[in-house]
């Protein structure tokens, strides 16, 4: 076997693209969109971008809603009992993104819908709902979602 | 187009952070903070058809479960997501008017970086178990 000692390995233009360390593990600054990955099983590859979730959020909707913790989420608006709208950091590319939640404490017996069809590339309008139809603050109210970003 | 093989990715400045071109290539995303961290496929009782970071399910009583992640999450501040397949009255119905909720009091309802519980709702408000139930978590890992 042959060996090719480098250190970086750079355009043309002399912008170093990557970088191998003393360890001999190279450094890559970005994963563009089109990187695939190998399935579990080995038989299929697939998108990594695509699988990526691109945003989730955690917060607590009782008295002064706030965040818990999140990704990708710039604001959160109470919108009234159990409503929130979540405004994203990076838009998605359309508004046709999924998304799932859930309100994993507390004494719920609910779960998350979209409120009013009123979900868009910026901001997604979601609420709980409850057995008896109802809104409710809750402490932890879960929000996930999957899509393109723009 | 290039083929980078490799075990690991690590992030060069901070090790847990990768930085991700969006679909639209005009943002980046990040990602271990797009990784689905666990995600767990069970029936009713303490058998996991599959799972991803997950072990120790606990049957606690009808519609009460919890399970515990073989890595923990950073904080309990973690996103948990849930569905459940299977009407708890029939074990066989392809839909189901069911939901995961909390538990039906404080005691019962764990968040925790280590694990979570959970309950299995009908509806009308009555606990079943149920067919299948589905969950998964994002958020940091520990």
């Amino acid at each position: 076997m042959s060996n090719l000692l480098v250190q970086n390995i750079k355009h043309t233009n002399n912008t170093t693209a990557q970088t191998i360390d003393t360890s001999g593990r190279t450094t890559v600054s970005i994963l563009k969109e089109d990187s695939t990955y190998r399935s579990d099983n080995g038989a299929v590859t697939q998108n990594l971008v695509e699988a990526l979730t691109k945003s989730w959020i955690n917060l607590n909707g009782v008295g002064t809603i706030g965040i818990l913790e999140s990704f990708n989420v710039g604001s959160i608006t109470d919108q009234g009992t159990g409503q929130y709208l979540t405004t994203f950091s990076n838009n998605f590319q359309t508004a046709d993104y999924c998304y799932s939640g859930g309100m994993p404490t507390g004494t719920t017996k609910g779960t998350i819908r979209a409120q009013d069809n009123a979900d868009s590339t910026t901001s997604a309008f979601t609420a709980d709902i409850f057995s008896d139809g109802s809104n409710q603050d809750q402490a932890h109210y879960c929000v996930v979602f999957h899509g393109s970003l723009a | 187009m290039a083929t980078l093989k490799t075990n690991t990715l690590t992030g060069t400045s901070t090790a847990g952070s990768i930085a991700v071109t969006g679909e639209g290539n005009s943002t980046t995303t990040n990602l271990q903070q797009g990784l689905t961290k666990s995600w767990i496929n069970h029936s009713e009782g303490t058998s996991i058809s599959d799972s991803f970071n997950c072990t120790s399910l606990t049957d606690h009583s009808t519609g009460l479960h919890s399970h515990s992640f073989v890595n923990a999450h950073g904080n309990k501040n973690y996103a948990a997501s849930g569905s459940i397949i299977g009407d708890g009255s029939t074990q066989t119905t392809a839909y189901t008017y069911s939901f995961i909720g909390g538990a039906n009091n404080a005691a019962d309802s764990v968040h925790s970086t280590s694990s979570i519980k959970y309950t299995l709702l009908h509806h009308g408000g009555s606990v079943y178990d149920h067919q299948m139930t589905q969950m998964m978590t994002v958020g940091d890992l520990a």
